[in-house]
């Protein structure tokens, strides 16, 4: 019988051994794996670093490494204590009955009171972190270089880039020209220039779709009916994936784009050829007056 | 063991012509939209065409196309752009191949008429009919069987049948091709790349191929309308006339 025990004793005594160092293990290899890579902790398909390629991908993988870190810190932590009080208040005997704590003793109520108060201060840091990144991504609107128009549908991505006059859309203050003529629009292959700051419009003409560019760290949903602008700014030229982050049909994990981004010279030999005949088309009607000039003019606006 | 090899063989013998793996992906994607006998699919407001009762190089040629931004890479062409997609799920032009002998090989063409297009058959049959190289039977013949080696000296390119297709579907693609969405590859790097790809193809298949048959027929879609008064009208009765005929020969 005792023999029995004794066995079991050594079983469950080396069970948890094992689970604690593993635990712990765990616990310092995640955080050695975020500390390790400064270039960007998330993971592409080659399970390497993900290339940082926009101004502000590097303020996304900090604020996911700042999380990591203080999370992962705590889980340390909370997992030792854990552990070492399971240890320490172990059955020493065999005749030894369990005691039972209400916790309502001071000095068993601080160790929950003081890591309570510690968690709050880091939270108050993870806030902070993020509504700065908050802020510079999705509130401010940095003015736009370039404007770029982005639909999604069922299950393409549509890009119209400006053309060579890099302009979008008609501008009320030059109506006879309509600027939308020179535009450039592409399935699923969008070019941009590397170091100029785009806004794009997100559109979708059916369901609910997400724009995603893991390089650049950017998702956002695209909603049918409304126009949706945001901004981003490539800093590192090369090829990149273009996807869909929101469920939206069969062909949702087919629905995939590439992102080229060029150096100014190389932009500019990209766009060349597309827009050679296009200069023509540009004027409207070059002869007929200014429709909405003369409509101002009778309403007596100047 | 030796029962599980028996097995084995027999399932090996009786799928020899395609593997098991094009068979599933038939009935695991293309399926959900054409059918599970091919012959389409109506699913709320959306249509899925036939694609049973095709040639299997126009089938392979199709999905080559919508591959490599050759179909269905247009903002403006909703359908395509589907098929442009879920084509993907197709990796390589060997598995583009195999998929297009299964649907050819294994899908027979069942599909009851259901006319959706009014038109006028009599003016249909003067257009469809036509001599010269406005004539639509000049490439997809007089039975609409379409043709499966092109004529390089007298121009006439490869052309699918018509028969197995349904007019609704008839009469949209005759209006992408007129109106410039389907019939030139996308000025995308993969679009660009698209005219090499299908040399190389066609060697791959030993087969020559000089004609460009989606250009041609963009540029005859464009020209055999030209005279007629109600170019809508006109395209519409060209289906009603193959719808009609080609119903009535089956």
């Amino acid at each position: 019988m005792s023999k029995d025990k004794d066995s079991s004793k050594t079983t469950s005594n080396i069970v948890f051994a094992v689970t604690a160092v593993s635990c712990v293990l765990f616990g310092i290899a995640a955080f050695f794996f975020v500390l390790n890579t400064p270039s960007g902790w998330m993971l592409g398909p080659d399970l390497k670093p993900m290339t940082q390629a926009s101004s502000y991908a590097y303020d996304i993988d900090s604020l996911f490494g700042l999380i990591t870190f203080l999370v992962g810190f705590w889980f340390i932590v909370s997992e030792v204590v854990l552990f070492y009080f399971i240890f320490r208040f172990r059955r020493k005997t065999p005749d030894q009955k369990a005691q039972y704590i209400s916790g309502e003793e001071p000095h068993h109520k601080q160790w929950i009171s003081i890591p309570h108060i510690l968690v709050i201060l880091c939270d108050v840091v993870l806030v902070v972190g993020t509504v700065y990144v908050w802020y510079k991504i999705k509130q401010d609107l940095p003015p736009a270089q370039a404007t770029i128009r982005v639909t999604g549908q069922q299950w393409a991505w549509t890009f119209e880039h400006p053309g060579p006059d890099n302009l979008l859309e008609d501008d009320p203050a030059t109506t006879d020209v309509d600027e939308s003529a020179d535009n450039i629009t592409l399935v699923d292959e969008l070019h941009l220039k590397v170091n100029t700051v785009y806004h794009f419009k997100l559109e979708s003409t059916d369901v609910l779709h997400s724009f995603s560019i893991p390089a650049f760290r950017i998702k956002q949903d695209s909603v049918p009916g409304r126009t949706i602008t945001g901004w981003f700014e490539p800093i590192k030229e090369g090829e990149y994936d273009i996807q869909c982050a929101e469920m939206c049909g069969i062909g949702h994990g087919l629905m995939m784009g590439r992102l080229y981004v060029h150096s100014e010279e190389d932009f500019n030999q990209w766009q060349k050829p597309m827009t050679s005949s296009s200069t023509a088309a540009k004027m409207k009607n070059p002869t007929a007056p200014n429709q909405v000039a003369l409509g101002r003019a009778a309403l007596g606006e100047k | 063991m030796m029962m599980a090899w028996i097995t084995t063989g027999a399932v090996e013998a009786a799928d020899s012509a395609f593997s098991l793996h094009t068979k599933a992906v038939y009935n695991a994607v293309c399926s959900v939209c054409h059918g599970d006998d091919g012959t389409g699919k109506t699913v709320g407001d959306n249509r899925f065409p036939a694609v049973a009762g095709l040639q299997k190089w126009y089938i392979e040629d199709q999905l080559l196309k919508f591959k490599h931004d050759g179909r269905g890479a247009d903002a403006r062409d909703k359908e395509g752009l589907m098929m442009h997609a879920l084509v993907r799920t197709l990796r390589t032009d060997e598995e583009i191949e195999k998929m297009a002998s299964y649907i050819a090989s294994q899908l027979k063409d069942t599909a009851p008429a259901l006319e959706t297009v009014k038109g006028n058959v009599e003016n249909g049959r003067k257009i469809y009919t036509a001599q010269g190289v406005m004539g639509c039977i000049r490439c997809h013949g007089d039975k609409f069987q379409g043709r499966d080696e092109e004529d390089a000296d007298q121009l006439i390119p490869r052309a699918p049948s018509l028969t197995s297709q349904e007019d609704w579907y008839m009469l949209l693609q005759l209006e992408k091709f007129r109106s410039g969405v389907r019939g030139a590859p996308a000025r995308t790097l993969i679009g660009k790349n698209l005219e090499q790809r299908r040399k190389d193809f066609a060697r791959r298949q030993k087969r020559e191929e000089k004609l460009n048959g989606a250009a041609l027929m963009q540029a005859m879609s464009q020209t055999a309308f030209a005279t007629q008064k109600d170019q809508e009208q006109a395209m519409k009765d060209v289906v009603a006339y193959i719808y009609s005929e080609s119903r009535k020969s089956k």
